[in-house]
C-alpha cells in the first residue's frame, strides 16, 4: 500500500515537470493571420486603453489576440518582460523602465499610455499652507521612491532652488497606500500620491494641493515598453497593438462612459471608484511615445542620482518610434477624411522630433 | 458540542470580547479612522458582497498551494530522509542548507518569473521554496534524533531498503516531520500573498493585496477574516491527521498486567 | 561449599565435547576516552545459558553490545560460530530492556516484519501472519495480536519481544536486562519462559542482569564483572545446580543461600575494593 503511495508521488512530480516543459512561451505563432501578445499591467494603474481596445474590438479587427496579465509590483512585471514571459509592459510607469535601462536592460519605448494625474496630498485642514513650492521647505514628505510622481515632484523642487537633501525630509514608503496613511495619521506632512488613489485619499481626510500636471504639464507616466530585439511577427503585432491604443484613446476622449464600461472588467471596484480612477480630469491617456518628455525625465533621474553612470547609456537608442508612426499612418490611410489622426501625427512630430 | 464548549469556552469568550471591542470602538468612539478601521457591520456587508470572489480565490489559491505543498512533502521528506541517513553527503551540503533556508521567498520572485515558463508555475515555485525548508530540515532533524534503540533494533532485524525506511525511519522521525509540516502550512498562507502578486487574477492573497492597493479596507478585512477561517479549518484537519499518524505516542494500556 | 564446587566440576566435564558458540579474545573498549572494558576473554559453549552480572557501570551491557556486533571493540576480536563478527552481524536475536518493539506497529506486525527479513520475502502476507500468530501464542499472547506496544503492559511487551526474537530463528539470543522493569510475579513467569526456550530449543542465551537470584536461577555459568570503569571479568562461576531447577525447592535450600552469599560476596568484595581505591585517591589528592 505504502509502495503505491510512493509511485503516485513520483507520478505527480513527473507530471509537474512535464507540464513545466510543455507550456509554450509568449512568442506569437507564425500562423498566417492571428498574432498573439502577452501584455503586463500594474493592477493599481489598470490598463484602460487596452481594455477599451478589447471592448471596442480594435484588436480583433487586426487579428491580434491580447492577453492581459496583472502584476502588483512593476519590478516583477519588468522582470517578466526581461525574461520574455510577457511581450509588452503597459503600465509600469516611465521611471521603472528607465531604471531598468540604466542597469543595462535592452528595453525600447514604443508608445505611451498615460500622462499626468498624480496629486500631492495633505490633510484637509492644512491645504492653505501650501501655495508655492517654497512652502514645502522644512516639511516631512512621504513618497514612493523612483515612482513617476516622486521624480516629477523632486525635480520640480530642485528646479525652484530647494535642496532636496537639506531643506526637506523625504521618507520612503513601499506603496502609495502607506504614504496616504502616513499623511492621515500625521506621521508625515505631505504625501506624494499616485493616480487612482484620489477618492480614498479624500475619504480619509486628505486633499490634493498640487497636481503633477501643474508642475510639468505634459510629464509622462506609463510608457509602452518592449524588448529591443523583436522578431518580424512581434514587430507587426506591436504596430497592431498601438493602432488599437490610438483608437481607444480617441474613444476615451470622446465618450468617457465607454471607457468606464470597458475598464470595469479589470477593476473589481464600484462604478464611482472606477470612474474616478479612469476618467479623472488630470489624467490623460495617449498612446504617443512622447520621446522628448521621456528624455527629460531621464535627465531628471540622472540629476536626482536615481540613474548612476547614465553617461554610458545613450537613451536615444532605447526608443523605437517606427511602430507608432506606422500605426498612425495606416489609420490615416484607412480614414482619409478623418482629421483626428492627422492632428495626432502633427502632435507626434512636435513631441518626438 | 458540550465537550467543545468546555474546551474552548475561554477562547470563545475572548473572541466575543474582541468583537465587542471592535463594535464599540468603531461605532461609539472616534478613536480610529473609519476608512482604515471599518466597523464590523461594514466588513460583514463586504464579506457577503465578495463571497463568490472569495471562494473563487480560495479555489485558485488551492490550485497553487496544493501542488506546491505536495511537491514540498515529496521532496522535503524524500530529501530529508536521504540526507538524514547519509552523514557524509549531509555534512558536505549542510552549509548550503543553512545559507539558503533563511532566505525570504520574495527574493526568488524575479528568478522564478525568468526561469519558469508560466506565471502559475512561478507562483507554485515561490510557495514551494517557502514550504520546502521546514519540512526538509524537520525531516533531517527527525532522522538524526531517532532513538539509538530503534537503530539497534533495525540492525538486529537486518532491516534494509524500503522496509528500513517505511517501517522504521519514517515512523520514528514522523513527530518532527509533522511539526515541520505544520510550520510549512502556516508559512504557506503568509507567502501566498507574495506568490499571488504577479500573473494572478484571483486568490486569497491576491484579494487582500488587491484591495490594499485601492485602500478598500472593508474588503481587506473581509478577506483577512475569510483567510483566517480557511487557515483555521486547514489547521484543524492537520491536527487530526497529525494525531492519527502519531497515534502510537499517545496509547493507553488496555491489557491485563502480564 | 566444597561440595557445591565439586558438583560444578562434574557439569564441566559434561560440556567439554560441545562446540564453542562465542569466543571473545582480549577485548578492550573505551568511550570518549574512558576505558569501559579491559582485557575481556570469554568462551561460551553451544546451548549454554550465560549470565553477565555486575553492578551498573561494570560494562556488562557494553560487552553484550559488542557480542551482538552492534558496536565494534577497540581492540581484540569476537568470533561467533568461529567467524569473526567485524564484517557482518552474527546470526542472533536481541531482546532489550524495553525498546525491542517498534511502537507504531502492532504485536503481529512487529513479528511479521522480523519474519519477512528472515524468510527473505518468500512467504505471502497471510502466511507471515499465521506464523506471527504461532509465535505470539507460544508466549501466551494469543489475545494481543492487534495490540500496539503502547497498549500492552511491560510483561506483555517483553513476551512479544521474546516472540520476535524467537521468530528470527537464530539459535543465539542476547538479552539485556530484559526483566529489569517488571514486577516480581511477571518476572518469574518470564524467567521460566526463557529457561524453556533455552532447554527445549537448544538455544544459546547470553543474559545481562544485576540481580543475583535471577542469575543463579537461570545461568549455567555466571560471568562476574568488577565495578568499572574499566570493567574486567572478576570471576567466571559455574552454577552448581542441575537443570531443570525447581524454583521453590532451590530457593529454600541451604546450598542456594550459601551460593547466593558466595556470589554476593564476590560482588561486594569488588565494590569495597573499588571504594577504597577511590578514597585513597581522594586522600592522596588532598595531600593528607
Amino acid at each position: 500500500m505504502k509502495h503505491k503511495n510512493w509511485i503516485i508521488g513520483i507520478g505527480i512530480a513527473a507530471i509537474l515537470l512535464l507540464s513545466a516543459c510543455n507550456v509554450t512561451t509568449g512568442t506569437p505563432n507564425s500562423d498566417e493571420k492571428t498574432y498573439k501578445l502577452k501584455v503586463g499591467y500594474l493592477q493599481a494603474n489598470g490598463a484602460p486603453l487596452a481594455d477599451i481596445a478589447v471592448d471596442e474590438g480594435f484588436f480583433e479587427k487586426e487579428h491580434l489576440k491580447v492577453e492581459l496579465i496583472p502584476f502588483s509590483a512593476s519590478t516583477d512585471g519588468l522582470n517578466a518582460l526581461q525574461s520574455k514571459k510577457i511581450d509588452i509592459g503597459l503600465t509600469f510607469g516611465t521611471s521603472g523602465p528607465l531604471a531598468f535601462i540604466s542597469q543595462g536592460s535592452d528595453f525600447d519605448i514604443i508608445g505611451g499610455h498615460m500622462e499626468g494625474g498624480h496629486p500631492i496630498v495633505v490633510k484637509e485642514g492644512n491645504k492653505s499652507k501650501y501655495k508655492s513650492l517654497q512652502d514645502y521647505k522644512g516639511k516631512k514628505i512621504g513618497t514612493v521612491r523612483l515612482g513617476t510622481p516622486d521624480i516629477v515632484f523632486k525635480a520640480a523642487l530642485q528646479e525652484s532652488g530647494i535642496n532636496i537633501e537639506k531643506d526637506v525630509t523625504f521618507i520612503d514608503f513601499k506603496s502609495v497606500t502607506a504614504v496616504l496613511e502616513a499623511v492621515a495619521s500625521g506621521k508625515v506632512d505631505v504625501g506624494v500620491s499616485g493616480t487612482g488613489h484620489l477618492s480614498k485619499a479624500e475619504k480619509i481626510g486628505l486633499t490634493p494641493v498640487l497636481w503633477s500636471n501643474d508642475i510639468n504639464p505634459k510629464h509622462v507616466c506609463c510608457r509602452v515598453t518592449v524588448r529591443g530585439a523583436s522578431t518580424e511577427e512581434q514587430a507587426v503585432a506591436y504596430k497592431k497593438f498601438l493602432k488599437g491604443l490610438i483608437q481607444a484613446e480617441r474613444i476615451k476622449l470622446e465618450s468617457p462612459e465607454k471607457a468606464l464600461k470597458a475598464t470595469k472588467v479589470h477593476f473589481k471596484l464600484d462604478d464611482k471608484t472606477v470612474n474616478e480612477i479612469v476618467n479623472e480630469p488630470h489624467l490623460h491617456n495617449t498612446a504617443d511615445p512622447n520621446k522628448k518628455e521621456v528624455v527629460k525625465m531621464w535627465e531628471q533621474m540622472k540629476n536626482l542620482g536615481y540613474v548612476k553612470n547614465g553617461e554610458k547609456i545613450d537613451i536615444n537608442k532605447h526608443f523605437n518610434l517606427s511602430f507608432y508612426e506606422q500605426a498612425l499612418n495606416e489609420l490615416i490611410k484607412e480614414h482619409p477624411n478623418d482629421d483626428y489622426y492627422k492632428k495626432q501625427l502633427e502632435n507626434y512630430k512636435k513631441q518626438n522630433t | 458540542m458540550k465537550k467543545f464548549l468546555q474546551l474552548y469556552i475561554y477562547t470563545t469568550l475572548i473572541a466575543i470580547g474582541l468583537l465587542a471591542l471592535w463594535v464599540f470602538i468603531t461605532n461609539f468612539t472616534e478613536l480610529l479612522n473609519p476608512i482604515i478601521f471599518p466597523s464590523p457591520e461594514i466588513v460583514a456587508l463586504a464579506f457577503i458582497e465578495a463571497i463568490t470572489e472569495l471562494f473563487q480565490g480560495f479555489l485558485s489559491s488551492m490550485g497553487l498551494l496544493i501542488p506546491a505543498f505536495a511537491l514540498s512533502l515529496i521532496l522535503g521528506i524524500g530529501g530529508g530522509l536521504y540526507f538524514g541517513m547519509n552523514q557524509r553527503i549531509r555534512e558536505i551540503l549542510s552549509p548550503f542548507f543553512q545559507t539558503f533556508s533563511p532566505l525570504p521567498p520574495t527574493l526568488f520572485i524575479p528568478y522564478a518569473i525568468a526561469l519558469l515558463p508560466t506565471f502559475e508555475l512561478a507562483s507554485i515555485f515561490i510557495l514551494f521554496i517557502a514550504t520546502f525548508w521546514p519540512i526538509f530540515l524537520g525531516t533531517i532533524e527527525g532522522v538524526l534524533l531517532i532513538d539509538q534503540h530503534y537503530w539497534d533494533n533495525a540492525k538486529t532485524l537486518r532491516l534494509k531498503g524500503k522496509d528500513l525506511i517505511l517501517k522504521m525511519v519514517l515512523p520514528a522521525s514522523s513527530p518532527l516531520i509533522l511539526s515541520g509540516t505544520g510550520m510549512s502550512l502556516g508559512l504557506s498562507f503568509i507567502v501566498l500573498m507574495m506568490a499571488e502578486m504577479f500573473g494572478a487574477n484571483s486568490g486569497m492573497g491576491h484579494f487582500v493585496q488587491y484591495y490594499t492597493d485601492f485602500t478598500q479596507y472593508d474588503f481587506v478585512l473581509a478577506g483577512l477574516i475569510f483567510n483566517s477561517i480557511v487557515i483555521l479549518l486547514i489547521m484543524v484537519i492537520y491536527e487530526k491527521i497529525k494525531k492519527r499518524v502519531l497515534f502510537w505516542t499517545n496509547l493507553k494500556k488496555t491489557g491485563s498486567s502480564i | 561449599m566444597t561440595k557445591v564446587l565439586e558438583r560444578a566440576s562434574q557439569l564441566d566435564v559434561k560440556k567439554n565435547n560441545v562446540q564453542n558458540k562465542i569466543e571473545a579474545k582480549s577485548i578492550f573498549f573505551d568511550y570518549d576516552g574512558l576505558e569501559i572494558l579491559q582485557d575481556i576473554n570469554l568462551t561460551i559453549k553451544e546451548g549454554e545459558f550465560i549470565v553477565l552480572m555486575g553492578p551498573s557501570g561494570s560494562g556488562k551491557s557494553t560487552l553484550l553490545r559488542l557480542l551482538t556486533g552492534l558496536t565494534q571493540p577497540k581492540e581484540g576480536e569476537i568470533f561467533v560460530n568461529h567467524q569473526s563478527i567485524t564484517q557482518s552481524l552474527p546470526d542472533s536475536s536481541v531482546v532489550f530492556q524495553d525498546y525491542s518493539l517498534f511502537p507504531w506497529l502492532t504485536a503481529e506486525e512487529n513479528i511479521m516484519l522480523a519474519l519477512k527479513q528472515r524468510l527473505n520475502k518468500s512467504k505471502t502476507k497471510k502466511e507471515l501472519e499465521q506464523l506471527a500468530h504461532n509465535y505470539l501464542e507460544l508466549v501466551q499472547l494469543g489475545h494481543a495480536f492487534k495490540k500496539y506496544p503502547g497498549e500492552m503492559s511491560g510483561g506483555m511487551r517483553q513476551r512479544a519481544a521474546i516472540a520476535r526474537a524467537l521468530s528470527l530463528g537464530s539459535d543465539l539470543m542476547f538479552m539485556d536486562e530484559p526483566f529489569g522493569a517488571l514486577d516480581p510475579v511477571t518476572r518469574i513467569r518470564l524467567q521460566d519462559l526463557v529457561l524453556r526456550v533455552n532447554q527445549d530449543q537448544q538455544r544459546t542465551i547470553v543474559f545481562v542482569t544485576h540481580d543475583a537470584e535471577e542469575a543463579i536461577f537461570l545461568a549455567d555459568r555466571i560471568v562476574m564483572f568488577t565495578p568499572g570503569p574499566p570493567g574486567r571479568i572478576a570471576e567466571i562461576i559455574d552454577v552448581p545446580f542441575p537443570k531443570p531447577r525447581n524454583r521453590k525447592k532451590l530457593i529454600e535450600s541451604l546450598e542456594f543461600i550459601q551460593f547466593r552469599n558466595y556470589i554476593l560476596g564476590i560482588m561486594n568484595k569488588e565494590i569495597f575494593e573499588k571504594l577504597n581505591q577511590q578514597n585513597e585517591l581522594l586522600l592522596n589528592g588532598n595531600g593528607i
